[in-house]
């Protein structure tokens, strides 16, 4: 274990860090999946966040350049119809995909966990009601469902969230109301029993905080799918934004039109990005699964 | 003096996991005489089912085999290839599992199972199979009739029963029966206890008891061997080991065991707790532990020591 | 006076079955897990249950404490008709009656540190909280020996040993200064030479608390080791019931007999011979009329097949259920 001597290089300061336990190198792919995924997706929110001082046009500015350049140094990703910078826009264009899809993966798990707990917990006929209700939802394809629900109400950014949060509560609800079918019968759930405590206290304590290792991944997994079903809504137009705002799913749907043109950099570059924010989340959600329910390794 | 029938010699076998490298089985020697019961006794993570499943050479994916040698008939049955030992496995050594609920494939009828044994180490036809198979399970106390019901039509004891007819079909050198009557209510563990002893009488095989329950070692047993963190500490007859143990362990063992009767003794236990495998303590592995522990103790391993024809690994004695 | 006493407690848990079953059955079937059991508990005793997987022991313990609810039955706690309690005031009694449950792998939450499981029970009764709870969940880890206690106050239970968590357990069970603890085979997931300590410790507490135990376990060696009486039960009901040592050297249940001479003694000079019995354990869906060992007793005449027989006292203390109680001695 070599240090460079007064000299805090990475490999020094890594080694201090290793000693005092804050980290260490990932071991085995579930911690590799999960580490990667972390980084891809710091990498994306930190550019997202970044953007003003990052970008090096105005993304909404037309005729930065000349219409239709393919990638030069110039324009590292080129430009689109109306001369708008494709690398800034690229930059800026997660903001709004990240937020939705952040904004209704947790409402789909506040919804969706908190009636999954109270339906698993008491059973009876609030938990065949609901499970009723969740089980139509369910079986709608999720897309579909997005459609019709924007399409009822419209298209503005809180129809869409609430539109992609309903997807999802029925697959929060089923996990926890299964954890917590399997949970409620521990002895150490009886225990709790034996020493006093109320339903709500048992909820709350004893079940609920056995059940965020699986929501973790349920909600990587989650907003990976919401920024798919996200930008597969704007891209048949029915997203909840509008030119000139820069958006992946929007570029896509502009740059796809156009395509059999050949002007392949206007819709590779934010598909690109997209499956690389898809690939992050999951990655995340599948290292942690495979971190909380390995698979059955021989003994 | 009997024959060696199977020679253990400095076995090795660790387990890798996330942790680190877990040493299971760490330098043991062990062996086997003909037509005699050897109950392989010791606690949670001693090592014993380890040992017992590498006679058979069915360890799991991430255990290695670190060293030494298993003599049988000639051969370090480590080395032979797959093809060998398959022969092997079922016919020469076989094996005994601790659930009968789940050794048993449940869409196959009972009679299946042990006719399958017979089809595929021997060349003989289904029909005489199938008559080898009843006669050895009216043997076992299982009705020839039932040789077409499947697992789930039987209790928990009658399976047993039908694994030790597969186990036994070929009159195995060896039989190696991992906790058997552990699943099992107390009667029916008795009855297969007799069993046991009965086909050792009959059979001549040779069976390695592996257990953590005192009492059935000292029903059946005709030498013991205890195991403590992967080493063996002590190996004698049930006689010695019970009216006389030497090494510390087996003496805190012995004591700790309740037994059935109307006036107590106080129960003794062992304070502490079976150490990390990863990380096992220095010299003995049982030197935090000893009452009986010197200075030595923590710095080097007790050598194999010969005491009245008996084997103890202690630097106290 | 009697601490506990329980009159013909009934837990009838009907077999699950399919909704198609269901409407083809037409009937529902019952597993008589507890099928009439009346006894009581003197202040300051320990007794034991003692009977094989399925007996219905289990469910009896936690029927004592109402944390299963009997199907018919009365028990009375300190002279108080705890099944007809709502179950505000019940909860108030719980201070007095505690659990220790087999697995201690499952029997402590996960997710809580040691000192949290530990004195959870103190918050949720007002007794104490913040520090005035970390000082008396701290001597109670020290009675238990759990030592040196700040260090397993803080601790998670993945991070102690069975025979550790045996130990907090208890510890929890002990916080609210109970009368009476079940304690379900607290030994049978512990390792022999732990198991030792376990029940030392147990004999220590009850010495030192004035505690009362039900202890349940299948093991008679245990039990002859910590019993003052024992109670062997068979499919749901007691079949003999007698002061430890009667019971040991004078068994008149065929089936208590047949008990004791399977149990292989740590002895090699003291072997088993045949078992006395036959048979395998019937399922508590489909009990066997009359005694329900007949089918399994080399003792079995008529009378054992049409009628039940009851428990009668035929020494001072000792109870039995059978109609040749007599002769088998």
């Amino acid at each position: 274990m070599a240090t460079t001597r007064n000299k805090l290089s990475p490999a020094s300061l890594y080694e201090i860090l290793k000693l005092q336990h804050i980290i260490r190198l990932p071991r085995g792919s579930e911690e590799w999946y999960t580490a990667i995924g972390f980084i891809i997706v710091m990498g994306i929110l930190l550019m997202s966040i970044l953007a003003p001082w990052i970008a090096p046009h105005d993304p909404t500015k037309i005729y930065v350049g000349p219409s239709l350049h393919p990638p030069s140094p110039e324009y590292p990703m080129g430009t689109d119809l109306l001369g708008m910078d494709m690398f800034s826009r690229v930059i800026w264009g997660g903001r709004i995909l990240l937020l939705v899809a952040l904004i209704s993966a947790t409402l789909s798990m506040v919804v969706g966990s908190f009636s999954g707990l109270v339906s698993g917990y008491f059973g009876g006929a609030v938990d065949r009601l609901f499970s009723i209700i969740m089980d139509s939802l369910y079986s709608f394809p999720g897309l579909i469902l997005a459609i019709a629900i924007t399409a009822m109400l419209g298209p503005s950014m809180m129809n869409v969230v609430i539109a992609i949060s309903v997807i999802y509560i029925p697959t929060f609800y089923r996990m926890i109301r299964g954890l917590v079918l399997s949970i409620r019968e521990e002895p150490f759930v009886e225990a709790a029993k034996a020493i006093g405590a109320g339903h709500i206290t048992i909820m709350l304590k004893y079940i609920f905080p056995n059940t965020i290792p699986n929501m973790a991944v349920v909600f990587s997994l989650c907003v990976a799918d919401a920024i798919l079903t996200e930008a597969g809504l704007t891209f048949i137009g029915l997203g909840p934004v509008v030119p000139p705002t820069p958006d992946w799913g929007l570029d896509l749907y502009n740059g796809w039109a156009i395509l059999i043109s050949g002007y392949w950099w206007l819709i590779f570059f934010p598909g690109l990005f997209i499956t690389l924010t898809v690939l992050g989340f999951a990655l995340i959600g599948e290292g942690l699964n495979e971190m909380y329910n390995p698979l059955l390794r021989e003994m | 003096m009997k024959d060696v029938v199977l020679s253990i010699r400095g076995l090795k076998v660790y387990y890798k996991t996330r942790r680190g490298l877990v040493k299971a089985v760490d330098n043991v020697d062990l062996d086997v005489y003909e037509g005699e019961i050897l109950g392989l006794v010791g606690e949670s993570g001693c090592g014993k089912t380890t040992l017992g499943l590498s006679i058979m050479r069915l360890l799991p994916s991430n255990a290695i085999i670190a060293g030494g040698q298993i003599l049988f008939k000639g051969k370090d049955i480590l080395k032979i290839p797959d093809e060998e030992m398959r022969m092997i496995r079922g016919k020469d050594i076989s094996m005994i599992f601790q659930d009968p609920m789940t050794s048993l494939d449940p869409l196959m009828k009972i009679g299946d199972h042990v006719i399958e044994t017979y089809l595929s180490h021997m060349p003989v036809k289904v029909d005489e199979a199938k008559g080898k198979t009843m006669e050895l399970l009216e043997k076992l106390g299982i009705e020839k009739e039932r040789v077409d019901d499947y697992p789930h039509q039987f209790s928990g004891g009658m399976r047993q029963r039908v694994v030790i007819a597969t186990a036994i079909a070929l009159h195995p050198a060896v039989i190696i029966a991992d906790e058997p009557t552990t699943a099992l209510d107390v009667v029916t563990q008795a009855q297969i206890l007799q069993t046991l002893r009965r086909l050792r009488d009959e059979l001549g095989s040779s069976v390695i008891l592996i257990t953590h329950n005192l009492g059935i070692v000292a029903q059946i047993s005709d030498r013991v061997a205890v195991m403590y963190a992967g080493k063996i500490v002590e190996v004698g007859t049930v006689k010695e080991i019970f009216m006389d143990p030497l090494h510390p362990y087996t003496k805190g063992l012995i004591n700790a065991v309740p037994k059935v009767s109307p006036e107590g003794g106080e129960l003794s236990s062992i304070p502490g707790s079976p150490p990390d495998l990863i990380n096992p303590p220095s010299g003995c592995r049982f030197h935090p532990r000893c009452p009986y522990a010197k200075e030595i103790c923590s710095r080097e391993e007790p050598s194999k020591k010969i005491i009245d024809g008996r084997i103890v690994y202690c630097h106290a004695l | 006076m009697a601490l506990l006493k329980v009159v013909d407690l009934k837990k009838y848990f009907p077999v699950q079955r399919t909704f198609i079953d269901r409407l083809l059955a037409g009937r529902v079937d019952w597993i008589k897990a507890v099928d009439g059991v009346s006894f009581s508990v003197e202040k300051g005793e320990i007794f034991c249950v003692v009977g094989e997987s399925g007996c219905g022991k289990t469910t009896l313990g936690k029927l004592t404490i109402r944390l299963v609810e009997p199907s018919s039955g009365k028990i009375f706690f300190d002279g108080i008709e705890i099944t007809k309690l709502k179950s505000g005031q019940m909860r108030a009694l719980r201070r007095r009656m505690q659990i220790i449950f087999q697995d201690p792998y499952a029997s402590l939450n996960p997710r809580m540190k040691i000192g949290d499981i530990v004195g959870h029970g103190l918050e949720i009764h007002n007794i104490a909280r913040g520090e005035q709870k970390k000082k008396i969940v701290l001597e109670i880890l020290e009675k238990v020996g759990l030592s040196p206690p700040e260090q397993f106050y803080d601790k998670y239970p993945h991070q102690l040993s069975g025979g550790q968590r045996q130990r907090a357990a208890i510890a929890r069970a002990l916080v609210l200064n109970p009368d009476y603890i079940v304690a379900d085979e607290p030994t049978s997931m512990l390792d022999v030479s732990v198991q030792a300590e376990i029940l030392n410790l147990m004999l220590r507490l009850k010495r030192e608390f004035g505690l009362t135990y039900l202890f349940i376990t299948h093991d008679l060696a245990v039990a002859s080791y910590m019993a003052d009486r024992i109670a062997v039960m068979y499919l749901g009901k007691f079949v003999e019931l007698a002061p430890k040592k009667e019971l040991l050297t004078n068994p008149r249940h065929p089936y208590t007999k047949a008990l004791l001479s399977a149990i292989p003694y740590p002895d090699p000079d003291h072997k088993i011979g045949e078992i006395p019995i036959k048979g395998v354990v019937p399922s508590p869906v489909n009990i066997p009329p009359g005694c329900r060992f007949h089918p399994r007793c080399p003792f079995a005449d008529k009378i054992c097949m049409r009628e039940e027989p009851q428990l009668i006292e035929i020494a001072p203390n000792h109870f039995v259920a059978c109609h040749f109680a007599e002769k088998v001695g």
